[in-house]
Formats: structure tokens, sequence, C-alpha cells
């Protein structure tokens, strides 16, 4: 892909046709199609382990009783209530490309913990056995994580409490500081207290704001100057406890030079009610720094018929505010009833770059509004977004994405490809780009392209002894392939075999 | 701003109209209420977001209603070519919101009427398209409006396999010390397999910055025909809101072409709906700007039929402290399958203080589509004109040739060669207060 771009040429803004998928006209294949997409959800069980829950309903002793129970000090219960307050003054958006049944939010409980809470676990082998159990059946074998050679550490968190971390000592001597949240709280408040809230404000947004006021737990790093973390890290998030909202809020801290890639991947047993999660994610890139943020997000989706399945409204931002800073946030969205998600980027330190990178899949009824926010307010400061949208069965999949280029932002560039495919009749696929640019020298491409999959390609498959599965498998794997490549390797894999899993035979 | 749209709606209240059909009357009524209830557009409408209103408070409280004096002031010498004047077959004349002048309009199966006269005639076509118009919520207060004081307008109906020829709209308003708003109506009716060139020419001789606030529509049934260039040269004070709605039955082609190379604050909306398969529409334009210009272009293309095509195609220069909008979408129904899709929008910005906002949508609920969109911003290649000076052109002159060329492509998708070279001569005029980085272009 070129860079340069003659604006006179004209020619060369638009996407071409040959981009795309051609389109045929026949719909063979429905019942293997129907087959596919009628597929179960593989992760859905429930591990009966007894949780200390707090009776549904949010008011301001609610928030305080959290507060008071993670033993937290005064200024973060003050940050909270404060949080509290703007929340119950603000309306949930209705501006995305979504149909959201009204959250009752006096009907969700905000806080749940596992029992055994007060004899935290030291070793994975003091885990409960019934949650290796889950993870076991999920195809997470943290013992299997944990000895593969010290390549991954996993901060586990089942509902809401951290239970398990691995790796720490050796993280620690490298400098790098992995925890849950509330760790981080009592361990390194200052820390917490200078960067919490600086990227994403309480009263950024509804979401935002409730998450501020009840965050349970969540992941706290931090990478010293000129530190490149030894390994790469990952939590597994889990929502269990049925009826439980569940609040991440996580924050990394990359300070000058520093370097490190998160990922993060989450399954969600199978539940009937709809389930809130309202995350938060806040990252901080300082001079020469960079953060990689993965995602494969997994939770339930609803059955067949849209019942059930998980709100996922996060809110994830960062801020790069060093010169030469980076951040790259790479996702693959299969689940979920409801998405509604956008990482962002604060362009700000002088070159800083700004990256996205998205799979998102909707079957059956699920529905996601996603995309990114690329804020260019430094000079010669760069972003790039590829996104692939996948639609089946009933799913609406709509990306939406803002490229602003501030007034002093000179020489910015912003690279952007969405690309959608449609499986089935009765899906949509939607863009809707948004481009403000208040500097002369920047230089802005934003090309997409919706088709279905390509009939003369399934042809060929089909024609070289394929079979269906296999030639609709391969070919969406070939459209998504920017972004899996983007994917730290275990997690490629991963995510693959979930997108067959989530779309098997959803093409006709 | 609410204020306004409140001074408007009792101005409108007390009003009287020559046309009095219960249904009408009741619909100007409701319309009233609403822009009463709602007021004008603002930020936080999602269509609105990138067109602040600020510019309207230059506006008075009264709406002209009822019957108008026809006091022409001499209209501007015309900037289209002589030979398209001449040669076209009905020139329409359209002063502060009122009927000026009809001359010609009397080919075989074409008759050109009044609002009045167009509904004694076709009274149910009319009030179909009139009740189509939502006027509902703040973000469609201009349709209220327009809606709430209808009582002038045009109709032009061209019978089946009738050929209208050139009809050419002229467009001026006055210069008066007193700027109001001014509302019209155009209907644009035309029969199976009939065919129009439709020529609108919005430039005002002197300007007391008053507004106007149209609405059309096109009623296309199969096979018709439609060429509709738009040209837009109006002082920096003055403003325009124009609303068209068109509908496509089987077949059709309506085909826009807008060129917006003034105004001050300027909304265009074109909406239109293929319910008919094998319908194509296509929206080309461009909008070169100086100063502190406005100019909005809001597309929506709707595929309800099968095997329909769609192109949108828009070019933005943008120099002073202009600011250019472009808002394209295309909706595409269940069902509509085999449809066609392109949109793209390349913008060039030549000055520091200049602004454009693009927003390319698509909604897709087909699967045997084939959809594509771009959008670029960015400036003249230095390259290029280091190419045109190295070959004797002075910088001024390089960086004239290229925006020339930058437009090129919208001209070089008129039919009518002559007419492009004219528009693009009057595109090279547009130019001069172009500045680029400190330096006059």
């Amino acid at each position: 892909m070129s860079n340069q771009q003659n604006p006179v040429d004209s020619t060369s803004t638009q996407a071409s046709p040959a981009d795309a998928p051609s389109v045929g006209s026949a719909t063979a294949n429905s019942s293997t199609v129907d087959h596919f997409v009628q597929q179960k959800y593989k992760h859905g069980f429930v591990t009966d382990i007894e949780s200390e829950t707090v009776p549904p309903g949010l008011d301001e002793d609610i928030v305080r009783w959290i507060s008071a129970r993670k033993e937290e000090p005064q200024w973060l219960l003050d940050w909270r209530l404060e949080a509290f307050q703007r929340w119950l003054k603000m309306s949930p958006p209705d501006w995305a490309h979504l149909k959201i049944d009204p959250v009752d939010f006096q009907a969700i409980s905000y806080f749940s913990a596992p029992k055994s809470d007060e004899d935290r676990p030291k070793s994975l082998d003091e885990v409960d056995p019934k949650l290796l159990e889950t993870y076991e059946k999920l195809g997470v074998p943290l013992h299997e994580r944990a000895k593969l050679a010290g390549v991954v550490a996993v901060d586990v968190v089942f509902d809401s409490v951290s239970v398990g971390t691995t790796f720490r000592k050796e993280l620690k001597k490298a400098g790098v500081i992995f925890c849950s949240f509330s760790e981080a709280v009592h361990d390194y408040p200052d820390l917490v207290k200078k960067y919490l809230g600086t990227v994403v404000p309480s009263r950024d947004n509804f979401f935002a704001a409730l998450n501020s006021a009840v965050f349970s737990d969540g992941s706290f790093v931090f990478i010293p100057k000129g530190v490149r973390c030894p390994m790469e890290l990952s939590t597994y998030f889990r929502i269990n406890a049925a009826e439980t909202g569940q609040f991440e809020r996580t924050l990394i801290i990359a300070e000058e030079d520093a370097h490190v890639s998160y990922l993060e991947g989450c399954t969600a047993p199978m539940r009937d009610e709809n389930q809130l999660h309202a995350a938060v994610v806040e990252l901080v890139v300082m001079d020469d720094a960079s953060i990689k943020y993965s995602t494969v997000q997994n939770w339930y989706p609803g059955d067949e018929n849209g019942v059930g399945g998980i709100y996922n409204f996060v809110t994830k931002r960062g801020d790069c505010r060093g010169d030469r800073s980076r951040i790259s946030w790479t996702q693959v969205e299969t689940g979920s009833a409801i998405t509604w998600k956008y990482p962002s980027c604060i362009l700000r330190g002088d070159s800083s770059v700004g990256e996205f990178y998205s799979v998102a899949l909707t079957n059956n009824y699920q529905q996601a509004d996603t995309g990114t926010k690329m804020i260019h307010i430094g000079p010669n400061t760069r972003s790039k977004i590829i996104s692939k949208g996948i639609s089946a069965g009933r799913g609406q999949n709509a990306y939406r994405g803002l490229v602003r280029i501030a007034k002093g932002a000179e020489n910015a560039r912003n690279y952007t490809q969405c690309d959608s495919m449609l499986i089935g009749k009765n899906c949509g696929a939607h863009t809707f780009p948004y481009i403000e640019v208040s500097n002369p020298t920047a230089k802005l491409e934003h090309e997409a392209t919706t088709s279905r999959i390509g009939e003369d390609q399934l042809f060929y498959c089909l024609q070289r002894g394929m079979s269906e599965e296999d030639a609709v498998s391969l070919i969406v794997d070939g459209f998504c392939k920017q972004v899996f490549r983007e994917l730290p390797m275990e997690f490629a894999v991963e995510a693959k075999a979930l997108l067959e899993v989530s779309l098997e035979g959803a093409v006709g | 701003m609410s204020a306004l749209a409140q001074q408007w709606s009792e101005s409108l209240r007390s009003a009287t109209h020559p046309q009095v059909l219960p249904w009408l009357d009741a619909l100007r009524l409701r319309a009233v209420e609403q822009l009463t209830k709602h007021g004008l557009p603002h930020r936080k409408d999602e269509d609105w977001k990138y067109t602040p209103l600020r510019v309207l408070e230059q506006l008075g409280p009264a709406v002209a209603t009822g019957v108008r004096v026809e006091n022409l002031t001499p209209a501007p010498e015309p900037e289209l070519p002589a030979a398209l004047i001449d040669s076209a077959d009905c020139v329409i004349r359209i002063h502060d919101g009122a009927l000026a002048g009809t001359e010609g309009g009397d080919q075989p199966g074409v008759s050109v009427l009044s609002l009045s006269e167009g509904l004694e005639q076709h009274e149910s076509l009319l009030r179909k398209h009139i009740e189509s118009v939502d006027i509902n919520g703040s973000a469609q207060a201009f349709a209220s409006l327009n809606t709430a004081s209808l009582d002038q307008g045009l109709v032009i109906h061209v019978k089946e396999q009738a050929d209208a020829g050139t009809v050419l709209l002229r467009w001026t308003l006055s210069g008066t010390a007193d700027p109001s708003i001014h509302n019209f109506r155009v209907f644009l009716l035309l029969g199976e397999g009939s065919r129009m060139q439709l020529v609108e020419q919005y430039e005002s001789a002197d300007h007391g910055g008053s507004a106007l606030n149209v609405v059309s529509h096109f009623d296309l049934a199969r096979e018709a025909v439609v060429d509709h260039l738009l040209l837009q040269n109006e002082s920096e004070n003055t403003i325009l809101m124009s609303s068209t709605y068109i509908e496509q039955a089987q077949g059709s082609r309506y085909n826009y072409s807008g060129f917006d190379l003034g105004g001050g604050l300027v909304r265009h909306e074109l909406k239109t709906v293929m319910a008919g398969s094998g319908a194509h529409a296509a929206f080309g334009g461009a909008f070169v700007l100086d100063n502190s210009r406005h100019v909005d272009n809001h597309i929506s293309v709707e595929h309800a039929g099968t095997a329909c095509s769609s192109d949108q195609f828009f070019r933005g220069v943008l120099g002073g402290r202009s600011r250019g909008v472009f808002n394209g979408k295309a909706l595409i129904r269940p069902g509509a399958d085999k449809s066609s899709v392109r949109q793209s929008n390349a913008n060039l910005l030549l000055s520091p203080l200049a602004q454009i906002d693009t927003k390319p949508e698509l909604e897709i609920y087909a699967d045997e589509v084939e959809a594509s969109h771009g959008a670029t911003v960015g400036q003249l290649d230095e390259t290029a004109i280091f190419y045109l000076r190295s070959r004797g052109l002075s910088e001024t002159e390089a960086k004239r040739l290229l925006v020339g060329a930058f437009c090129r492509s919208v001209t070089d998708r008129l039919e009518n060669q002559e007419l492009a070279g004219r528009i693009a001569e009057l595109i090279d005029q547009a130019m001069p207060s172009y500045e680029s980085r400190g330096q006059v272009l």
C-alpha cells in the first residue's frame, strides 16, 4: 500500500470493485449454512461455586459497600461517589445502530466475589479445583499455559476478583508491575491515583461513569522506563454468577521506552438473563514506548432465537502522551449479544502512532456497533485502521469510526480500510465512518467494500475437492488475515478456531 | 435559535393562504406545531452536527406567505453559456420565493403550472408527495417550515414519452435591508418514458443576506430520465437550504450534478428512493469554497427494488476559513439484490483554517450486493507542482491547473461538453483567493 497519494488522481480514491469478492446469483448451499448456523455454544455451562453477592440495585450505599469491602482509601471512595453522582444525571447512549431492550440498572447486582476470598490461594495448586475445572472445560488449561515455558503470565479474573496470578516474581525481577487492580490500589496507590481516570474520565460516557462508580476489579500493569516486558501478559475474563454485572477496570502504563504486549480473552457460560458488562480500559504511553493490546472476545451471544447473551458496553482508550509512542489495538469479537465498543487512540505526542485491527462477527441475532476513534493532535501522527466485519444469520454488524485531525496535527496521516462480508439474506452490514479534518497538511484515505462470499471463489475451492465448510473457512480466514497477522501466535490460532466455530457453514 | 423558530411559528400561525384545502390547512398547522415544539436543528442532531446555524440569526422574524406582489429586480447577467439560455425550452424565474415569470414550456405534453393550478389538476399526486415529507423533530425543521408556509410553488408535468427539453430555473433574492426566509416548493412529475434536463441557477444581483428554503419533489415514472444540473454562485451572506425528494420507478434514471462555488451557508439534502427495479441514480458534485463559506451535501440513496445502481461522486476544494461537509448514505433494503453502490469523496484542503467533514455511510440489509466507498483528504501534490514549474508555469498557475484537473473529474461527467467547459471556467474563477500555507494561490 503506497502511502503517497496524489489527490488529483481521482481513480485512486475509490476502492476498486475488483477488491471485492464478486457477486453471483445462486443461493445454493443454504442447508449446510443452516446446519452450521445452528451450532450450539460450546462453552455454555455453570460452575457451582459459592459467591458473595450483594442484592440487586444501585445506590450510594452500594458504592460505599463495594469500596469498604475492598478496603479502599478515602480518595478512591470519593472518586467513585463523584462518578456515581455524574452517572445519575446521564442517560444511556442511543446513537449506535443497535436495538437494545432498556436495561434495568436496579435489577443488577453490582458485586460478586468467590467466597473463598478471605484465604486467597497462594499458588495455582491451592486454587479451587472446581475453578480450574471450569477453565479446563473452556480449553484454557492454566497448568499447561503456565508450563508453556513461561511464555505467558495469566492473571485470572473469575467474576470480579483475581484468584491467581502467575509469573509475578519473574515480572517483578524486570521491574514490571502486573497485578489485580485492587492490589494496585493498596500497594501502588500513588501510581493508581496519578493515572486513574486520566484517559477515560468518569464523565466520558454513561457506561464509563457507571464503571467508575462500581468497578470491581481488573488488571493493573506498569512498565517502568526502558523495560521491555519479558513475556506477553494475559488475562482471562469470565462472567459466572447469574445476573451479575461485571465492571472491569484495566490500567496499563508504559513509561519512556517501555514496551508491552497485553492479551485479553473471554468466554462465558450459558445464561438466560442478559448480563451487562461495562468495562473501562485505559492505556498511557510515554516517549518511545508502545502498548499492544489484543482481545479475543467470545462471550455468550444468546441462543439462536436471540434470547440471553451478554451486553458488552466497553470503553477502551489509549493516550499516546509521549513522542514516538505507539498503541496497537487488535480485537476479534465473535461473542456477546450486543457489542458497543470503540477502542480509541489519542495521538498527542509528536510522531505517535495508533493502530486498530478488528474482526467482528455477528451471527443469529447478535448486534455489534464497533470501531475506533483516532484523534490526531500532535504533529506527524499516523494511524491505521483495518476493520473486517462478518454478518451471518440475522446479525447486524456496524463499523463506526472517527478520524479527527486537529488544527495542530501537521503532516498527520491516516489509512482506513473497512470491509464487510454478508452471509445470508437476513443479516446487515453497515459502515459509518466519520472523517473530520482541520489541517491542510493531513493525508487521509478511507476505503470500504461490502459484498458476500464470492460464488466463483467458492466454486473454485469446491472444484479443487474441498468440502464446502473448508472452503468457506478458507475464504473467511483469508478475509480476516490482515487482522489475525497482528495477533500473538497462540491467540491467532484461537481466533481462527473461534471464527470457524461461530460461523461454521453459515454460508450459502 | 429556538427563539427564531418560535417567531417564525408565530408569524405562520396567523397566515392566510390562497389555496383552501382542508387537508393542506391541517398539515400546515401540524407543521407549525412541530416547528414550535422542536425548534431548529442543533449540533446534537446527528444530521446537523457539522453544520451550525448561528448565521440564521441575521434573519427577521417574519415568514412571507399569501399572494406576493411581483417586484422583480433586474436579473443578473447569466453565467451560463448563451447557447444554453437560447436553447432552453423553458425559462422560469423565481424571485424571493415567488414565481416571477415563465417563458416557453409549451411543447406538447408539457405543462408548467403554479402551485394553485397544480393542486387543481393533480391534487392527489401532489398531496401524496406533500404528505410524504417527514416533518417530525428538530432535524426536519426546514421541511416543517416549508410545509407550514406552503403556498408558493411550481409544478411541471410531463406526459408519458414527452420530452420537456431543457428547463432553466433561475433563483434570485432581492437586496433588502430586512433579510428574511423565503420558502418555495417544486414538483416535477415525469410520466413514463419522458425526459427532462433541469438546470437550476442560484445567483442574485444584489444581496441582503436573505435565505431561501426550497423543497423539491421529483416523481419519475417507469423509464423516465432526468438530468439535473445545479449551479450555485451566491454571495457570502446568502443562506440556501434545499431538500430534494426523488421517487424512482422501474428503469428510471436520475442524474444530478451540483456545483457550489459560492453562498454563505448552503445545505443540499438529496434523497432518492428507488422502489422499482433496474433504476439508476447518480449524484455528482463539486464545491469550491473560499472565505467563510459553508457547503453541506447530504445525499441519501435507498435501494428498495432489485438490480438498482447508484453512484455518488463529490470533490471538495476548500480555502480560506471555509468548511465543507459531505454525508453520503446508501441504504440497501432487504431483498434489494443485485444492487450496486459506489461512493467517492475526495477533498483538497488548501488553507490552514479550512475544514472538511466527510461521512460516507453504508447500511446494507441484502447479501447480493456490491458496495464500495472511498474518501480522501489531502493537499496538492508537491511533486506535481514542481513538475509544472519546471515546465515554466508560475506556482499560482500550477496550482490553478491542478485544482482545475481535480474538479474536472466531476465536470467530465456532464454530457453537455459546452456546459462542462463553461463550468470549468467558473470553477477557475472561484479559486483566486485560495491560500496554501500562507501563500496566495
